[in-house]
């Protein structure tokens, strides 16, 4: 599988989504790195370089937008593939989350867990 | 006797005869004379009354100046002879020369006669009035350069309106010598007649008036009427306020446009209502940071004759910005209570679909880890939801309050200890303080004394560093005593000292105080601490601290079924003292 070795960093501050998120990559042979609000996410994945990242968009400390915008000024940040985690609500957070080069969104409700791992294998194997 | 001849007497007598006779003669005349000047006198006096009372009917109850003096110059022929009647009367925006002519005459003589009267209406109003002001109009008999004549004869009489002079009249003759000192009184009377009428009529227009410009002045409403020019004709405070206009001396509709900043066509939307004889209603238009209600309408006037007429247009300023927030803060509230709600139950579905497809069974450690963490988002979401009804509750007034007998030195040892673990957990020092002359026991509900207690050490803990110290607080609170000194006494450290309230007034209370070492409270969002609405997006906060910001509200309510008072002091940086007494 293409998965093996990857890294992926999932930052969300709602701990069973997390939990359940981390556990089902874990299942598939990624290397998991886990933050709980945008802060931890945002030193993780400039300290760790994962090559995906899953992010929520409300969360403490720093919110998923800030998160974002801050990574694309990083030499490194600039290119890593973002998943956005969303609610139905965030509508308009997700149009500027796009701006800013976000490769795609998914409503968590909505998503399978399964279907998330074969979204992030899409991504990893089109690179 | 003998000096007394019959010739002399004859003689004695004819000359008393003639004496007599001629002072009979001079008595007729006499009174014939008095009886002509008496008869021309009330012969006058007829025509003036009836020159008036002609005047006053066509006058009527008009404050039409100009054309008032039209009708007192078309029927003054009737009795005094004139070559041109003329008037010159001051319009807001011009100065109108009008003559009427009754014979031919040069052109000199009308300019002789205009000169003369612009003379005269300047000294009147202490001004030199420019010649190109002044409107030209000329009728009745043609102008013929031959005829040379002069004005020979010629009187002005000055109209004031109030105390302001409005205008001259005046007669003019070619022949010398033709105006008499009654024709001037004559006319003088109607002139002044007239002037009585039309300044007794403004004076009733003008209180009028001035009951309606209070009435506009007071209304909360920014207001601002046109006429059909678009000229302004009535703008109230309030509007003036709104546009920042107030210290405009002479407003055009421009400096409304200018300072509407192009976020509201005021002339477009006029000029439509008025031709379409519509309302035009206007949502939120933010101007000058507020949001307006906008409302432009047609102004029309009843009339008799032809049915309605417009007069003008009116711009209505409603502002909402206050209904605009609230109703922010509403959707802001539900949002939140949404993504309070929707978050956990989202992980708990991703969390049994994990159950149910991997291969969760064949680990029991992270089996237990899941089943505890469904709980505790469970639980998390039940307080929510209790949280709301209990600030439903509050909302409809029915929060009851069951007071009985109740022990605090217990209740808050009880709650201190329920916190230890969370207070070591973040390395923060918990400690309580209760005065030794607090009553063993006072009458409140035990529950709610309990919730407040929980509220006021779980959000002191929250808002504190690690290394930092929360203490709880609990003492009487004696009538007249400022509740300053009584905590200095105590030697308590908290932020009440800061605080500008003494409680003098208030009644014997339990005084419960939670005191942090926080990051504080600004002083501005520290009202709507209490407002359910309203989490205070603190600066300095960091924003891991979520919550909803029931909990202050639910305290707030709780106290004040209690006929109590909540509150807080506090020191940014420093920490802060949430407090509230409770009348025992």
């Amino acid at each position: 599988m293409g998965s093996i070795n990857k890294k992926i960093l999932i930052v969300e501050d709602e701990a069973l989504m997390l939990r359940s998120l981390s556990d089902k990559f874990r299942e598939e042979k990624f290397t998991v790195l886990e933050a709980n609000d945008g802060a931890n996410g945002l030193d993780s994945a400039l300290a760790n370089h994962p090559d995906i990242i899953l992010l929520d968009i409300i969360m403490p400390k720093m919110d998923g937008l800030t998160v974002l915008e801050k990574l694309r000024q990083d030499e490194w940040g600039k290119e890593v593939p973002v998943i956005i985690l969303t609610n139905l609500s965030d509508s308009d957070k997700v149009a500027e989350a796009m701006k800013n080069r976000a490769y795609d969104f998914l409503v968590k409700a909505d998503w399978k867990l399964e279907d998330i791992v074969r979204k992030v294998n899409e991504k990893l194997a089109k690179d | 006797m003998n000096y007394f001849d019959n010739q002399t007497a004859i003689l004695l007598a004819a000359v008393a005869a003639l004496i007599l006779g001629s002072l009979y003669c001079w008595q007729i005349f006499y009174l014939r004379d008095k009886f002509k000047r008496r008869e021309e006198e009330i012969k006058r006096h007829l025509y003036e009354l009836t020159i008036l009372k002609e005047l006053g009917d066509r006058v009527g109850y008009s404050l039409n100046i100009p054309n008032i003096i039209d009708v007192i110059c078309g029927s003054l022929n009737q009795f005094i002879k004139f070559s041109a009647v003329a008037s010159l009367v001051v319009e807001p925006d011009k100065i109108v020369f009008k003559i009427n002519l009754a014979e031919p005459v040069a052109k000199e003589f009308v300019a002789e006669v205009r000169e003369r009267m612009r003379q005269s209406l300047g000294a009147l109003l202490n001004k030199t009035i420019p010649q190109r002001q002044i409107k030209e109009v000329i009728s009745g008999a043609v102008l013929v350069e031959e005829f040379k004549e002069p004005v020979r004869s010629f009187f002005n009489i000055p109209l004031v309106i109030g105390d302001q002079a409005a205008g001259v009249l005046t007669i003019a003759h070619t022949q010398a010598g033709l105006y008499r000192e009654e024709d001037m009184t004559i006319l003088y009377k109607i002139v002044q007649q007239a002037s009585r009428a039309v300044t007794r009529l403004q004076e009733v227009v003008r209180a009028e008036q001035r009951k309606l410009n209070a009435m506009v002045s007071s209304i909360t409403e920014g207001i601002v009427m046109t006429d059909r020019d678009y000229k302004i004709v009535v703008a109230n405070p309030a509007v003036l306020q709104a546009l920042g206009l107030t210290n405009q001396p002479e407003l055009s509709l421009f400096d409304f446009i200018d300072n509407l900043e192009g976020k509201f066509d005021i002339r477009g939307k006029l000029e439509q209502s008025i031709r379409f004889d519509k309302i035009i209603p206007e949502r939120e238009v933010m101007i000058r940071d507020k949001f307006w209600q906008i409302i432009v309408a047609p102004v029309k006037s009843k009339n008799d004759f032809n049915g309605q007429e417009v007069l003008g247009g009116v711009v209505i300023f409603h502002d909402v910005t206050e209904e605009k927030k609230l109703t922010q803060m509403r959707e802001d509230f539900t949002s939140m209570m949404v993504h309070e709600l929707r978050s956990p139950l989202t992980g708990i579905k991703k969390a049994t679909e994990f159950m149910q497809t991997g291969n969760i069974n064949a680990n029991p450690q992270s089996y237990g880890e899941y089943v505890k963490l469904i709980n505790a988002s469970a639980s998390e979401m039940l307080s929510l939801v209790n949280d709301l009804l209990e600030v439903a509750k509050i909302e409809a007034g029915g929060l009851a309050v069951k007071r009985e007998e109740v022990d605090v030195r217990q209740l808050i040892n009880e709650r201190v200890k329920f916190y230890r673990v969370i207070a070591q957990d973040a390395n923060i020092n918990l400690q309580a303080v209760v005065d030794d002359k607090l009553p063993a026991v006072v009458k409140a509900d035990p529950r709610r004394l309990a919730q407040i207690i929980n509220n006021f050490i779980s959000n002191g803990l929250k808002f504190t560093a690690a290394g930092g110290k929360v203490t709880v607080q609990a003492m009487l609170h004696q009538r007249r005593q400022d509740v300053r000194a009584e905590g200095k006494t105590l030697n308590w450290e908290w932020f009440l000292n800061q605080g500008e309230q003494s409680f003098k007034d208030f009644p014997a209370a339990l005084l419960l105080a939670v005191t942090d070492t926080g990051i504080g409270v600004a002083e501005a969002g520290r009202e709507q601490l209490f407002n359910k609405f309203k989490q205070i997006s603190n600066i300095a906060a960091p924003s891991e601290i979520k919550g909803t910001g029931l909990g202050l509200s639910i305290a707030k309510g709780i106290v004040e079924a209690h006929g109590g008072v909540i509150g807080v002091e506090s020191t940014e940086g420093e920490g802060s003292t949430f407090y509230c007494l409770i009348p025992i």
